[in-house]
């Protein structure tokens, strides 16, 4: 029987040199952090290139890896960083410069509520109604299903102000749902 | 809003998340009876959690990790192709009817039917056979000599090394034997030396009591 490696052994094997465990690594988590990326910039194409760089990045900082916690909180907090790097060079939806600001009457509003998304792309117009520190909280906490202190330490925020930009999230969402409901918000 | 709202709304996430305790549920529970705005909190948590459990992975379009990651070894020939050109290598083979054949007498013929009966077989196996059975012979029989020549040496050797360990021997029994004639010749030499002192002393006493004597007869002459 062939025992399944363990993300430890194989980034000692890579870190040694062996290609083929490093391939074999990118193949265990590539579908993980495509979606992800998908989810946070929309398209097919930025969301290939946010995943190479995430791996080249992962690659290239693998020595620095210390195996002191789990290897996926690592790649996702890599991740995390390249994707604003991403974010930051395309000019997506709002560079990071403005996310501390967040205007929030030029952001994106879609046409879907969070009671009613159904497909990807509902749930792609709803992420891109967020900015982008609000997108990452929704996306970690939903979608990767990490606590909040891991969050705020993939993030480099506290567990509450995580918290507290979910709840922003929400509220925002919120706000997109009674604008498509025009007559339930006359009568509330 | 009330002031319990705070400390009930960051439990939120877990209530979702199934990690509260049954105390701690049954005390949000109580709490969310009674505030609407936590009521409409917990239920965008859970519609954000129900679409994103509706979300379905998508594939991943084909991309070449190998030549992203490591682009300078790309000169490197495809290992798919191995199997292909072996294929054409083969096939080119059996076309030309090529032959291959060794010193002992393997041939292997590509192409064309074996000429090879299993009389003829069994003559090459058998003067393989005979060929291999000489060869080993002739190497016991080398290994039988070297054998016997390296035991005399060995021989040789221990009987010269007996020898040289009784000439040891005898050296140093003549030095014990020498040291303690010496002992024996200075010890005597000693008492000799002792004896001559002794009779030196003798004498002398003797010729003081004949003096004493010759002068006591003197006197008594006298008187």
């Amino acid at each position: 029987m062939f025992r399944r490696k363990t993300d430890e052994q194989l980034i000692k094997s890579a870190i040694n040199g062996s290609q083929q465990a490093w391939l074999t690594l990118v193949k265990r988590y590539e579908k993980r952090v495509y979606n992800y990326s998908l989810r946070m910039s929309g398209n097919a194409d930025d969301a290939m290139d946010i995943l190479q760089d995430v791996m080249l990045s992962v690659y290239r900082n693998l020595s620095n890896y210390r195996g002191d916690g789990v290897f996926v909180a690592w790649l996702f907090r890599i991740a995390s960083f390249r994707c604003v790097d991403h974010f930051r060079k395309k000019r997506f939806h709002q560079s990071t410069e403005d996310l501390e600001l967040m205007d929030e009457s030029a952001a994106y509003e879609p046409d879907v509520n969070l009671a009613n998304a159904q497909s990807n792309r509902d749930m792609s117009d709803l992420m891109a109604a967020l900015p982008l520190e609000q997108r990452q909280v929704v996306e970690l906490k939903y979608f990767q299903h990490f606590t909040f202190d891991e969050i705020g330490g993939q993030l480099g925020i506290s567990s509450n102000t995580a918290k507290t930009r979910l709840y922003a999230a929400l509220g925002k969402l919120k706000k997109q749902s009674q604008a498509l409901e025009p007559d339930t918000c006359q009568m509330s | 809003m009330t002031s319990d709202c705070n400390e009930y709304r960051d439990l939120l996430p877990e209530l979702v998340d199934g990690q509260l305790s049954a105390l701690q549920k049954q005390r949000a529970d109580q709490h969310l009876n009674q505030c609407d705005d936590c009521s409409e909190t917990l239920s965008l948590l859970w519609q954000m959690h129900a679409a994103a459990s509706r979300w379905e992975d998508q594939p991943i379009p084909h991309w070449n990790r190998r030549r992203t990651f490591f682009p300078g070894v790309s000169w490197l020939p495809n290992l798919q192709w191995v199997s292909s050109i072996t294929s054409v290598i083969v096939l080119v083979l059996v076309i030309t009817q090529a032959s291959v054949s060794t010193a002992d007498g393997l041939s292997i013929r590509f192409g064309e039917r074996s000429s090879v009966t299993e009389v003829a077989l069994a003559q090459v196996l058998k003067e393989l056979e005979l060929r291999q059975n000489t060869r080993f012979n002739q190497r016991v029989s080398n290994l039988s000599s070297q054998q016997l020549a390296s035991n005399q040496l060995l021989l040789r050797t221990v009987l010269e090394m007996s020898r040289e360990e009784r000439k040891e021997e005898l050296s140093t029994l003549l030095t014990v034997w020498d040291y303690a004639q010496v002992q024996r010749a200075q010890q005597t030499k000693e008492s000799i030396s002792l004896l001559l002192v002794s009779q030196l002393e003798d004498k002398r006493n003797i010729n003081q009591i004949n003096r004493l004597l010759r002068q006591a007869s003197v006197e008594g002459n006298n008187l």
